[in-house]
């Protein structure tokens, strides 16, 4: 049977958004409330034919990011769908969503819930459904070439530019250059000239000269993409200095 | 434990750290919000005036210097003063955004210390010694720039622990103590003159900076506490109001849902509408919040009103594109947007459309809105007097709020001015 995970913080409506699909979609549906139980899932092996996501997990400090990556990562051929109230608290990191993942359709919490079985239903039946008209005017038509999950590696092509990453995924809000220096044992003008030359391809996700407070907020919202990358840098490095 | 620490990175100590970085000038360090502020300008200015100021004194005293230097020496020497105080002063101008940034931090370095190296040259070989406390101006420019880069780069340090630090450091010592060995050695009345205008000099700059590095340093802390003691107050008011607005609207709505529940006077079909309508109301509210917070998407500012028309049933054949609705507004083009949208959806639903179509374009200095309806035809001659879209209309500029009639519906036009000032 088609197994469909229904990723929403909030337990009791999703309780019953996931019952009215099962009834009306004839799918097993698998309700969950956080970011962790999913991880718990997908670490024995679960894995799903779709997966509609929430974007806010305020309680575990974690973002749909985290689940969609999480989920695209155990299995790419899962379909990704994102349902959401659509504001501007989260349209960053819808749009940093939309165009890094294959996500096949956004469902607004705030349309009539006909509708949103109805998007659901199109999601099952051929794998995309169009976007709510309410959140549509907040995604790109076209996702960029140049600005995918491949391409984030530009972004850390040297191990001083993961430090800096990594220091700015710990990072105070108010983040200066003292508290990068003081995290990563760096000086002020080496972090200075990480910063400037990551500035290119930072501009290709739509920040031009970023502060380092934007760079912080940017690094949060991507934070599943850029922890993976970090690792990896950092494992190239002890490769190369152990040879 | 740093994340360096299980790599090998020798570690370089904070002073050296500063003192390149301090090389490198205000203008590789600013950012546009840490360049923008009043506190960030008024120190700015500060160092402009001690640049100016040092540069005038040395020009001053190169002009009434009573040797026998030819004229055009003097001309090289006042150009090359000119040009030195430039170049120092450049990087303050570029972290304003007065002037542009050109070249890269070690290039930007090079070029200030050459440049710094110069200027002091100029000085010690022309200035006498009854002159030399002026160098005081030199050392507000230095000051002024040493806490302004400390501001960008985030670094605190204690005026006592900066004094002793400077009094202690090897430049100073070192400064002093070959100065007295060549006074000693030389025994030549016109060395001796040299070293102490040289060593009075380096005092009084040393003086200015600290001074200068003090009062830049508390002027940022008094602006940032004011700051923070207005956004406090703003914040109170703001939830005294939002406190307001929900006891007496949103708990006042949900209680009377409850209490007509209760009394079976609501069927689920009206409670789900009263839940639509109480939804519809907290969106627009929210939408208040954010037009009065600042600027705000296209794309946000019609979002409650799609919704709207989505709840009522109708379909909604065409939103704006992203790359339309992503244009950000503010002040009284936002209003105006707002004020459109809220009307030309209220009547399309008012007078039972079926589909609605929204559009949003950028064309040259308007913001363009088209909202397509298939409820029959309107004319625009027959809104009453005084309200809704007459009143629109006013407020629009003549010639900007137009409605065309098509096979079975109309089209509402509105042309928004983006320049509009507040």
């Amino acid at each position: 049977m088609t197994r469909l995970l229904l990723l929403d913080d909030a337990a009791v409506v999703n309780d019953l958004f996931a019952t009215l699909l099962r009834d009306s979609l004839q799918i097993d549906v698998i309700p969950m409330a956080s970011v962790g139980e999913l991880e718990h899932a997908l670490d024995r092996g679960d894995r799903f034919d779709f997966a509609v996501v929430d974007l806010s997990f305020p309680e575990e400090r974690r973002t749909g990011m985290d689940a969609l990556f999480a989920i695209y990562s155990a299995d790419p051929s899962t379909v990704l769908a994102v349902i959401t109230q659509g504001d501007s608290f989260v349209a960053q990191l819808l749009r940093d969503l939309w165009e890094l993942l294959p996500i096949a359709t956004v469902i607004s919490k705030s349309a009539p819930i006909a509708f949103q079985i109805d998007q659901v239903r199109q999601l099952v039946a051929t794998g995309s459904a169009p976007i709510d008209p309410s959140v549509q005017p907040l995604l790109p038509a076209e996702r960029a070439e140049w600005r995918s999950l491949q391409r984030f590696s530009h972004l850390v092509p040297h191990i001083g530019h993961a430090k800096l990453w990594e220091a700015l995924l710990h990072a105070p809000e108010d983040v200066s250059y003292r508290d990068i220096v003081a995290a990563t044992g760096l000086t002020l003008n080496t972090v200075k000239n990480y910063r400037a030359q990551l500035l290119p391809e930072l501009l290709n996700h739509g920040l031009d000269d970023p502060s380092l407070r934007e760079m912080r907020a940017f690094a949060g919202r991507c934070a599943p993409i850029f922890s993976g990358l970090i690792a990896e840098s950092y494992r190239r490095s002890r490769a190369k200095a152990a040879t | 434990m740093t994340i360096a620490d299980d790599l090998d990175i020798k570690p370089v100590s904070e002073r050296v750290d500063l003192v390149v970085a301090w090389s490198s000038g205000p203008s590789t360090w600013a950012t546009p919000d840490s360049a923008s502020t009043p506190g960030t300008f008024a120190a700015a200015m500060l160092v402009l005036a001690g640049a100016a100021a040092s540069a005038t004194a040395l020009i001053v005293a190169i002009a009434l210097d009573a040797g026998p230097r030819p004229f055009r020496s003097r001309v090289l020497l006042v150009v090359l003063t000119v040009l030195c105080a430039g170049v120092m002063a450049s990087c303050t101008l570029s972290a304003l955004r007065w002037a542009p940034g050109v070249g890269r931090p070690r290039g930007i370095a090079f070029v200030r210390i050459t440049a710094t190296v110069v200027f002091a040259c100029i000085w010690i070989a022309t200035v006498p010694v009854e002159y030399s406390p002026t160098a005081w101006a030199l050392g507000m420019f230095i000051g002024g720039e040493g806490a302004l880069i400390a501001r960008f780069v985030g670094y605190e340090r204690p005026m006592r622990q900066m004094v002793i630090t400077y009094l202690r450091s090897p430049f100073h010592l070192g400064a002093l103590t070959a100065g007295l060995v060549v006074v000693f050695v030389a025994r030549d009345p016109r060395v001796s003159r040299v070293v102490i205008t040289e060593a009075i000099s380096l005092e009084f700059i040393a003086l200015g900076a600290l001074v200068t590095y003090a009062a830049v340093r508390q002027l940022f802390r008094r602006e940032a506490s004011f700051a923070a003691s207005v956004r406090l107050a703003e914040r109170e008011a703001e939830s005294l109001r939002r406190a307001h607005w929900i006891h007496d609207d949103v708990c006042a709505d949900v209680r009377e849902i409850r209490v007509r529940l209760a009394a079976r006077q609501l069927s689920q079909e009206e409670v789900a509408n009263s839940l639509d309508q109480l939804d519809d109301r907290l969106r627009i509210r929210q939408l208040d919040e954010l037009l009065s917070g600042g600027a705000v998407a296209a794309a946000e500012i019609l979002q409650p009103y799609v919704r709207r028309a989505q709840n009522a049933g109708v379909t909604l054949a065409q939103v704006p594109r992203f790359e339309d609705a992503s244009v950000s507004l503010s002040g009284p083009p936002a209003v105006l947007l707002r004020r459109c949208i809220a009307g030309f959806v209220a009547n399309a639903l008012q007078a039972g459309t079926q589909t609605l179509s929204i559009h949003l374009a950028r064309d040259h200095d308007d913001l363009l809105l088209e909202v397509t309806d298939d409820a029959g035809g309107f004319e625009l001659a027959d809104a009453p007097d005084g309200r809704g879209l007459s009143s629109l209309a006013k407020d629009l500029g003549s010639g900007r709020l137009s409605a065309t009639r098509h096979d079975g519906g109309t089209t509402m036009t509105a042309r928004i001015a983006l320049g509009r000032a507040a």
